[in-house]
């Protein structure tokens, strides 16, 4: 038990994410079935296509696994941690939600296949599922100003999921289109839902930042501000994208192949933009809002003080200026009362950091950045076509996979006292080594691939997968439950860094989507975004 | 290893190549705005009314406040009928002089478990 509470906060934020994108999902699948009934007259033979309904079935019974495994996990909590039985806590308010939009999602995975003709029981059960996601969302726990906070939640996931649950069928109907003209009616279709959809998100979504944001200055005051910003970047993000959707869908005619593909591409990109703006959105409601704090943010001085350019930091410490790790503390504590050692991952430290623990953190940071600057540099002159030997630029990764290894830990081996193997028992630590495992696989797989020694049709979306879901799961981390500047200082300098990854992710997967022809604003796009977090990791600073 | 750059450090570093997947522990987002008695006041015993307000509105029936003397002993007081929506109390009783602390939990209307301190003194 003690092991679910280290992971608690990460847990329900994930599940959370879960939840509301499979709910997306199911509003979405319902909402186009819907919409290309009432809309695309002219094709009579268009059915929601087998697939979709598959889509909706997996999503349902997503929602059905997230709810049940979110119910478990609170109530095991709060049996574990108090008296209470499971009688007691039956009859809380977000075990009666989770248990409903359950039943709700299980019932849907039989309505989707049986109505032939009617959509009417599963758009009830929807509802009944949306309603149980308000129920348990931050708006109803508000002491005021409740009714209207939860309606304009209300409102805000319905848009939301109207346009970026839909876009995944619209996909599958551009895929499965049997022919040019029913695929340009549907999208047509679709194009004027989203755009309806779009506006209803920004108002709902800007109703909730005026109830939950007294100043604009707790964009950067606070952790809360830090992620709305993000979201707002992510959101903007993929307006661009569907702003070219929509002029691609304005100008489709009767031979449009070719913009059809590539409104296909786009709303792929679209699609994984939205998914991690959803799960931003969680990450967001894991918080208290700005307005529940008001003391202890970040101010206007301490943003010139930390964000201040300085040259970077190119020399080390030296190890005996860092202070010992928590672990070693308790370790020889218990080693001379001849006791077990205890320590609880995720517990508050027991040490404040020193200069020197700052300065080797800093140093990491800084030639970390120099590699992901040199690699963004290099892609741009691959890009270019004017240095060939720019294409080797993945073996930089190999070099900072190198570097995480030996300084990422410097109580383990190679640098500190802990042994290899031992070294392994830390879950910190084992993490860092599995990474940076990943980094070095995905340095070895991108080179071949720009050397032309691997040809696999995957390799070249192994890339633009791992940037994108990197940012996003970085998005999607648990935050301080309290105002903790220092906390909030490192989530100003890494939550951008996360949205450029989504960024390159993306524009990455649309050119390796656009090849062989050649598309240079998105070639251009993510060396631009790996710039840019080698700067920010370059200008990165703790004190 | 969790010193504060240690934190920073794995977060920055990994999310350098995108591959990033650092949490720190939360419980939730009722946090607390008020108290009686204050975080390291002194009170006069033996009775004490104990009074939680939260920046949310929190189920009463499954929260709970315990007060923990220095040497670790716990007890939990059993909470009183509570009219406002985000507010929770007890009594304790035969409070000595001493060090405490209220360990408190809640469970905010949204579901998120939250939990903290108010350290105070006995006199």
């Amino acid at each position: 038990m003690q092991n679910l509470l280290d992971v608690f906060g990460f847990l329900s934020v994930l599940l959370r994410g879960l939840t509301l994108a499979f709910q997306s999902l199911l509003l979405g699948g319902i909402a186009f079935r819907i919409l290309v009934r009432s809309r695309v007259q002219r094709e009579p033979r268009f059915q929601l296509l087998p697939r979709m309904i598959s889509l909706l079935r997996v999503a349902a019974l997503g929602l059905a696994a997230t709810q049940l495994a979110s119910v478990s996990m609170s109530s095991a909590i709060l049996m574990d941690t108090s008296t209470f039985h499971l009688k007691d806590i039956a009859g809380a308010n977000f075990f009666i939600a989770g248990i409903v939009s359950a039943v709700c999602a299980l019932l849907l995975t039989k309505s989707i296949a049986v109505e032939k003709h009617s959509s009417t029981m599963s758009s009830l059960l929807v509802l009944a599922i949306l309603i149980c996601s308000v129920v348990t969302s931050h708006a109803w726990a508000r002491v005021d100003q409740r009714a209207l906070s939860s309606a304009f939640t209300f409102i805000h996931y319905l848009a939301a999921g109207m346009w970026i649950g839909a876009l995944p069928f619209l996909l599958i109907a551009l895929r499965r289109s049997e022919n040019l003209s029913q695929s340009t009616a549907i999208a047509r279709a679709f194009s004027s839902m989203a755009a309806s959809s779009v506006a209803v998100v920004l108002v709902a979504g800007a109703g909730l930042t005026f109830l939950y944001m007294d100043s604009p200055k707790a964009l950067y005051g606070t952790s809360w501000g830090a992620m709305l910003g993000a979201k707002i970047w992510l959101v903007a993000g993929i307006l661009c994208i569907g702003g070219l959707n929509f002029s691609i869908v304005r100008r489709l005619g009767t031979d449009s192949g070719r913009a059809l593909r590539w409104l296909r591409w786009l709303v792929e990109a679209e699609i994984g933009i939205g998914f991690t703006a959803i799960l931003a959105a969680a990450s967001l409601g894991s918080q208290p809002p700005a307005i529940d704090l008001p003391n202890g943010r970040v101010t206007t001085q301490d943003l010139v003080q930390r964000f201040t350019p300085r040259f970077p930091r190119l020399r080390t410490p030296a190890l005996r200026e860092l202070s010992r790790s928590d672990e070693q503390v308790l370790k020889q504590v218990a080693e001379s009362q001849g006791t077990a050692s205890a320590y609880i991952p995720g517990a508050p430290a027991l040490q404040p950091s020193t200069s020197g623990d700052i300065a080797w953190s800093e140093y990491n940071h800084h030639w970390a950045g120099i590699v992901v600057l040199c690699v963004g540099l290099l892609a741009f002159a691959s890009q270019s076509g004017k240095a060939e030997w720019a294409r080797h630029w993945p073996l930089l990764f190999l070099g900072l996979a190198i570097f995480l290894f030996i300084r990422a830990d410097a109580e383990n081996w190679p640098l500190g006292p802990n042994g290899f193997w031992e070294s392994f028992r830390v879950a910190d630590v084992l993490q860092h080594r599995f990474f940076t495992f990943l980094v070095l696989g995905f340095a070895i797989l991108e080179w071949r691939i720009k050397n032309g020694r691997n040809t696999s049709w995957w390799a070249p979306y192994v890339f633009p997968a791992v940037c994108a879901l990197g940012g996003a799961v970085l998005l999607t981390h648990s935050h301080s439950v309290t105002n903790v500047k220092e906390a909030t200082l490192i989530d100003l300098s890494h939550i951008p860094m996360a949205v450029l990854a989504v960024f390159a992710g993306w524009a990455r997967w649309l050119e390796v989507r656009a090849y062989p022809s050649s598309v240079k604003l998105f070639s251009w796009i993510w060396p631009l975004c790996f710039v840019a977090i080698g700067t920010t990791l370059m200008l990165y600073r703790e004190a | 290893m969790i010193r504060t750059s240690n934190f920073a450090m794995k977060r920055g570093l990994i999310s350098a190549v995108a591959l990033i997947l650092c949490a720190t522990v939360a419980w939730g987002h009722a946090i607390l705005v008020a108290s009686s008695p204050q975080a390291n006041s002194f009170v006069t015993g033996p009775k004490i009314d104990i009074t939680l307000k939260f920046n949310v509105r929190v189920d009463s029936t499954r929260s709970l406040i315990r007060l923990v003397s220095a040497d670790g002993t716990s007890t939990t007081l059993p909470l009183l009928p509570e009219k406002v929506s985000n507010v929770i109390a007890a009594t304790a009783s035969d409070v000595k002089p001493g060090k405490y602390k209220l360990a408190w939990q809640v469970l905010a209307s949204d579901g998120h478990i939250s939990r903290g301190e108010v350290p105070f003194s006995a006199k």
